[in-house]
């Protein structure tokens, strides 16, 4: 295939561009030689321009009522192979040999969505933004568009509520709640609503969600909680740890997935906290505490220093463990109870009843 | 309408609405009309307001400014904008400073024209762009019209200024149509173009195709005020985005672009990407090749911004 480049004209030697008047062929257009292509003007003439060589028209720089230079292109036309294949789908189809193009805002939109351009399928030779972003699975065909800032907010109750709110004061654009009990379209906070049940949350990723926050409480057992974490963890959602600003967060915390930090509460320095963690309002995590996975400090909740808590036990409100305490695995520990010793694991406790064994799958 | 045509009915207007108007430069006279024939069809029109004079240009500036401090609105017409070196000490040294030497009892309605520009293979002393020379000198306004922004309506604003204006205009630029339309605004374009004068159309251009082939949005924002600068214009275009480009058809050193980035850092804003694209730092050359070669083009512009992403 051959392009031929139809140059524009010098009509009077004084002026440096011609009018483009008429447009006599449009872009995929089949032309003799002789055929008028484009009739120019200038102050003192007009002139038609016609085509030196057969083929289809495939590029015309020109456009009706603007100027165009004197000795720039100002038509091209392919004079190689089958007329018919001419077509964009043609071209496109080979694309894959030809040189693509890709444009400048198509390769920083492919950096962004960490899209491997040599994945994309060009259109007529091209790759632009659309295509990228087809490629990430975001296109044109459904799916929302998404940015690396929007998240999913797994549960819309009122602990749903709240972590929803923490998100959007970090930063995060939640597009949504899923919630397996709620009606969709049931008001979570301002600009947030259910909008599907949890049964959504592997197309939600398939569509180029990436971080999901969740949103499940548990004032007695973290079960339920823990449950959500692994189905988010296991379709391969990113599950940043959230802390309020209102929050105190000491020196050299480790503050594990999922885990979040609620308003007003204070963590002393070189505490460790697991994943999946909720420290809710108000509680105090005094330095170096260590704290397990999934476990709840509900509000209000005090550890002293040194204490640790084990994976997946609830500290009531208004509690407070001793310094240097241990609390175990699964442990319910009520409102207001003042824990000075250590708890083994499965343990209850309450200001009414004896200490009980608790009885919990995990 | 061509630039050419909207310049002659605003001076047509001009001279309509204050009779008392003079327009004086070399070769005005018709059948003539003068070189580039902005003044057209004026002195046959009428005689007693258009005055053709000798070639001196220091004279005839001088001449225009002794009947502005008279009353008169006075347009004068140096030929080719190169020729302004023989008119600095009448514009600098008098016109700019009557007001305050005379105690504010006299202001001199004075607007001196001129082509400026190459692109046509006139030379090292008919092509070039020396503007910057005039900006910056207090009593003095310069302007500089784009074919984007009507060229008419500037003329009529520098002749009922009052005070002594530089009025730039472009020899490429008479021939072209006037199209407001082409300058496309965005909230948050890619990249911004600051320019002025003959330029501008190289960057209308340049975003166009940017437009079509990259896909990047480019905000072309050109300045028709250039001493004193607007500097609420340039700030808010330059607040738009992290890449602001500046072109001029003049040498880059103390110039425009200079003068833009001093409007944007004093005001805080700091781009990611801020670059001025000018002449090259040469006398013009005559042959043609050469001379397109030094001065800014479309391609230039094009592949500066593709570049910086």
């Amino acid at each position: 295939m051959a392009l031929i480049d139809i140059m524009t004209p010098r009509v009077n030697a004084n002026e440096d561009e011609v009018l483009v008047a008429e447009l006599h062929v449009a872009v995929g257009d089949q032309v003799d030689v002789g055929d008028l292509l484009i009739s120019a003007e200038t102050t003192k003439a007009s002139v038609d321009i016609e085509a030196t060589h057969a083929g289809t028209v495939s590029k015309i720089n020109g456009k009706k009522g603007r100027m165009i230079a004197s000795g720039s292109v100002i038509v091209v036309i392919d004079t190689g192979g089958d007329s018919a294949a001419a077509g964009d789908d043609a071209s496109g189809a080979d694309g894959g040999s030809a040189e693509v193009k890709v444009t400048t805002k198509a390769r920083l939109r492919a950096e962004e969505l960490g899209v491997d351009l040599d994945t994309v399928a060009p259109k007529a030779g091209r790759i632009g933004v659309a295509e990228v972003e087809a490629a990430a699975g975001k296109g044109p065909d459904g799916g929302p568009q998404v940015t690396a800032m929007q998240a999913v907010l797994v549960g819309g109750g009122g602990h749903g509520a709240t972590i929803g709110e923490i998100a959007v004061a970090c930063g995060w654009d939640l597009i949504g709640a899923v919630d397996g009990k709620l009606p969709k379209g049931t008001h979570v906070i301002s600009g947030v609503e259910v909008i599907d049940t949890d049964d959504a949350l592997q197309s939600l990723y398939d569509s180029g969600v990436r971080v999901a926050f969740v949103g499940i409480g548990g004032a007695t057992s973290s079960e339920t909680r823990q449950a959500v974490f692994e189905k988010l963890q296991a379709i391969g959602f990113i599950l940043p740890p959230l802390v309020h600003p209102t929050a105190h967060f000491g020196a050299d915390v480790k503050l594990g997935a999922a885990s979040y930090v609620l308003p007003n509460a204070m963590v002393g320095p070189r505490c460790r906290i697991g994943a999946n963690v909720i420290v809710n309002s108000s509680s105090t995590v005094a330095h170096d505490c260590v704290v397990g996975d999934h476990a709840h400090l509900t509000p209000a909740a005090i550890l002293a220093g040194n204490v640790r808590i084990g994976a997946s036990s609830v500290i009531g409100m208004g509690a407070s463990v001793l310094f240097g305490v241990e609390v175990g695995r699964g442990c319910l520990i009520h409102n207001n109870v003042s824990v000075l010793m250590d708890v083994p694991d499965f343990t209850e406790l309450s200001l009414e009843h004896a200490p009980k064994h608790r009885d919990l799958d995990a | 309408m061509r630039v050419v045509e909207e310049l002659r009915d605003s001076l047509f207007g001009i001279v309509e609405r204050d009779p008392s108007t003079i327009v004086l430069g070399e070769d005005l006279l018709d059948p003539y009309g003068g070189a580039f024939k902005v003044t057209q069809g004026l002195s046959d029109a009428y005689p007693n307001n258009v005055i053709t004079t000798p070639i001196s240009e220091a004279g005839l500036v001088g001449v225009g400014l002794g009947m502005a401090l008279r009353g008169r609105t006075v347009l004068a017409e140096i030929m080719f904008g190169d020729f302004l070196t023989l008119t600095t000490d009448q514009l600098i040294n008098h016109a700019a400073k009557v007001k305050w030497m005379f105690n504010d009892a006299v202001d001199a309605s004075l607007v001196v024209r001129t082509p400026m520009g190459g692109g046509r293979g006139y030379g090292p002393t008919h092509s070039q762009s020396i503007e910057k020379h005039f900006c910056g000198v207090p009593g003095l306004t310069v302007m500089a019209v784009n074919q984007f922004q009507s060229p008419g309506a500037l003329l009529k604003e520098a002749a009922e200024l009052g005070s002594p204006v530089l009025f730039i205009e472009n020899k490429i630029m008479y021939s072209k149509l006037v199209e407001p339309d082409r300058l496309v605004t965005y909230d948050r374009p890619d990249a911004v173009i600051l320019t002025y004068g003959g330029v501008t159309e190289f960057c209308v251009q340049a975003a166009e195709r940017l437009l079509e082939d990259e896909e990047l949005t480019v905000e072309v924002v050109p300045v028709q005020h250039l001493s004193p600068m607007p500097a609420d214009l340039i700030r808010a275009a330059a607040a738009k985005s992290g890449r602001i480009f500046t072109v001029e058809e003049g040498t880059e050193s103390w110039g425009f672009g200079a003068a833009v980035a001093e409007e944007i850092l004093s005001a805080g804003i700091t781009p990611r990407h801020f670059q001025p694209i000018a002449a090259d730092p040469t006398a013009i050359p005559s042959a043609r090749n050469w001379e397109l070669e030094i001065l800014p083009s479309v391609d230039k512009i094009e592949r500066a911004i593709v570049a910086s992403f």
